[in-house]
């Protein structure tokens, strides 16, 4: 008797459950079908739109037929979505066009009203084409807006937005920024160093900038300063940037071999031995041209202890 | 009355495309246009346009694989423009490689583009009417 009494409230929960998950799956359907009509819906009308807006903006960018402005100022004010596909069309044709053109597109945005909205659309959407609009029209160029977009932005979008912050000559964003200059390529901080070079209004170069300088990337970076500039006042310098770093060894020398100085014989010996061959091999060619012979010999015997000292750590497969 | 002057368009941007053909239809040519590579080298084989004007990246075949066929394949030597957003000197190296007319980077002028397709159009012609005897 007692075991058809459980077997029974077994059966009664069981049926609660097959009945909730028969629930939940039909929930889970219906769910789905109305979320892929309502894309589907959603991308027809962005399309619809698109269509019927294009031909508008068209007539006024190329045949300069202003009189349709005003069809765009009701549209943008009647819905978001006709306010969103018109910002879509301009985006796109901003990022493709120069020329007048663009003078057209800008003043599209600015008569329909699209222009406040922008940095808010890029950071919903994530749309390389609002970004690239951003800075193609010298929008959010506050300090805020700056760092709030590069927190947000990715991959290409980044390195654009990096390459533009820097070539701006900010000191706040550069301070803001540095430790992220190690994710752009040495070929890019060249084109930030030739930027800088036209814009900059600050000085990278006071006596407190090796100690702020937080990663090997950023100090390369103004090693490289130093060196494209012919910023010889800031040699002094120098000595804060050495690290282990073979490159930092490579890009100081490099400096020295540039702008000989009697000045450099000090950092050069302190250097000594470098890592890299090549490195000891430029060491010793600098000195010899300053005259220090003595120096040579002494350090010869510097390398000469060193290396036997790294064979003793390292020995060789012997039996 | 002169034929208009056929031009295959294709760019994957519906945006932008659709603005460039009216633009070019505007200024009488006869525009047809692709959305992909594959469309693309349909168009060229079935419609025989009389130049080409394609964007690099693309889905299914890029714009270098269209001028690779446009150059070499159909033999009829048609003149190339490349548009790219992306003006990679390994891309514009192997466009030049492959024989391309003209390669403009975006963002351009549509004015410019004009010029660029009216030289090359004036170029086939004389290369066609061969030298004139003054």
């Amino acid at each position: 008797m007692e075991k058809l009494l459980l077997s029974d409230a077994d059966l009664v929960n069981g049926l609660f459950l097959t009945i909730f998950n028969v629930l939940l799956i039909v929930c889970g359907v219906l769910f789905l079908a109305i979320f892929r009509r309502s894309r589907r819906r959603n991308a027809i009308t962005k399309d619809h739109h698109q269509r019927r807006f294009l031909p508008i903006v068209t007539d006024i960018i190329f045949l300069e037929n202003y009189k349709r402005v005003a069809e765009l100022k009701v549209a943008v004010s009647r819905s978001k979505a006709c306010a969103d596909s018109i910002a879509f069309i301009l985006s796109s044709l901003s990022v493709n066009f120069s020329g007048e053109e663009t003078d057209r597109l800008k003043f599209l945005f600015k008569e329909s009203g699209l222009e406040d909205d922008r940095f808010e659309r890029f950071m919903q959407t994530g749309d390389m084409r609002y970004f690239k609009q951003l800075l193609q029209f010298g929008a959010a160029d506050d300090f805020d807006s700056m760092i709030r977009l590069l927190s947000v932005s990715k991959g290409q979008s980044r390195r654009e937005l990096l390459l533009y912050i820097l070539g701006k000559g900010d000191i706040k964003l550069f301070w803001a920024i540095n430790d992220q200059l190690g994710t752009l390529s040495e070929w890019d901080q060249l084109l930030v160093i030739e930027k800088l070079n036209k814009t900059s209004k600050f000085n990278l170069f006071d006596e407190q900038f090796p100690i702020h300088l937080k990663d090997e990337a950023c100090k390369l970076f103004v090693l490289r300063l130093i060196r494209r500039f012919n910023l010889v006042q800031h040699h002094s310098l120098l000595l804060f940037f050495l690290s282990d770093s073979v490159k930092i060894e490579s890009e100081v020398i490099s400096i020295a071999e540039q702008f000989p100085s009697e000045a450099n014989v000090f950092m050069l010996k302190s250097m000594f031995p470098c890592k890299d061959p090549l490195n000891n091999i430029r060491i010793r060619k600098l000195l010899k041209s300053y005259g220090e012979g003595k120096d040579i010999r002494e350090l010869d015997g510097k390398l000469c202890e060193w290396q036997t000292m790294q064979f003793n750590f390292y020995p060789p497969f012997m039996n | 009355m002169n034929k208009p002057y056929k031009i295959l368009l294709a760019d994957d941007d519906i945006v932008f495309r659709d603005a460039m053909e009216f633009r070019l239809k505007k200024d009488g040519f006869d525009v047809i246009c692709a959305t992909n590579g594959n469309q693309g080298i349909e168009l060229l084989i079935a419609e025989k346009p009389e130049l080409v004007v394609t964007d690099v990246l693309m889905p299914f075949m890029n714009g270098l694989e269209i001028l690779k066929i446009a150059k070499t394949e159909l033999g009829n030597n048609t003149p190339v423009i490349i548009l790219s957003a992306i003006g990679l000197d390994a891309t514009m190296a192997e466009a030049f490689r492959l024989g391309v007319d003209d390669f403009v980077t975006k963002p351009f002028s549509p004015n410019e583009l004009l010029l660029r397709i009216n030289k090359i159009i004036k170029q086939r012609l004389q290369v066609s009417q061969g030298p004139q005897i003054k």
